[in-house]
């Protein structure tokens, strides 16, 4: 996708935003890695979290653990976790959709 | 500092609670029990149990290190030691006993089954609060998703 339309509106605003010298000037980008990057890290913590779901659960049910909240426990983290990325999804899906209702 | 610490800590002190639990069932489960050890040629009573907990993450030098780097709020509970409490057996009077000395007294267990109830209770409550804090550190989370709805 190209928006070098947007992007003279863009420099201008953060121009504006940022003093002088400020760091800001400098492409965000490529400080931390793309935003796809990002997100393929999170997806996969979020996949991690479900398999060690499963792994205490297999050891709950053939008897190998006897405390209950510690399964209990890893699947609230993995359901919150799974939270936290849908809402990340639907952010991104929202700010896509904004920009393709923009009046050309 | 990652989003589920609470959780973590939460769960330490839950298992540090659970293990207490099964401490103080023992005691009870032995409160009768003569013949624990055999010294000397003569069977010594059970001797009542009791744990130690410690906060996680202070011995050892790189915990401390750690713990110093992020932000002190520590890593939670652990129960380090299982200690016997030194307090005397009781003795009762009772010839009949296989057990009993030659004055005919058996020594019992020192443990009091009033003082194991309270401890009971104890930790119930203890883990009963325990998983109210996780419960909350789980509502900021939720709370936080809700931000901007």
């Amino acid at each position: 996708m190209e928006f070098s339309g947007i992007h003279p509106v863009a420099s201008a605003v953060s121009k504006k935003g940022a003093g002088k010298d400020s760091p800001r000037a400098v492409d965000v980008s490529k400080l931390t890695g793309s935003f796809g990057s990002m997100l393929e890290d999170a997806l996969q913590s979020v996949a991690d979290q479900e398999r060690e779901v499963h792994k205490l659960n297999e050891q709950f049910i053939t008897g190998q653990i006897s405390d209950v909240h510690n399964l209990i426990i890893a699947a609230e983290k993995a359901q919150i976790g799974l939270q936290l990325t849908v809402q990340v999804r639907n952010k991104v899906v929202e700010a896509y959709q904004e920009i393709m209702r923009m009046q050309l | 500092m990652r989003l589920t610490n609470g959780f973590d800590i939460s769960a330490s002190a839950l298992t540090a609670q659970r293990l207490r639990m099964d401490v103080i069932a023992s005691n009870i489960a032995n409160a009768e029990t003569t013949r624990a050890k055999f010294v000397n040629g003569r069977w010594v009573p059970y001797t009542r149990k009791l744990v130690v907990m410690e906060p996680k993450g202070s011995v050892s030098f790189a915990d401390m290190l750690r713990g110093r780097m992020r932000d002190g709020a520590g890593q939670g509970v652990k129960v380090t030691r299982i200690y016997e409490d030194p307090a005397p057996y009781k003795q009762v009077y009772n010839p009949s006993h296989p057990d009993a000395d030659e004055n005919g007294f058996v020594l019992m267990p020192n443990v009091d089954i009033l003082k194991e109830m309270v401890d009971m209770i104890s930790a119930t409550r203890s883990y009963e609060a325990n998983v109210t804090a996780l419960n909350a550190s789980k509502a900021f989370i939720m709370k936080a998703l809700e931000i901007g709805k």
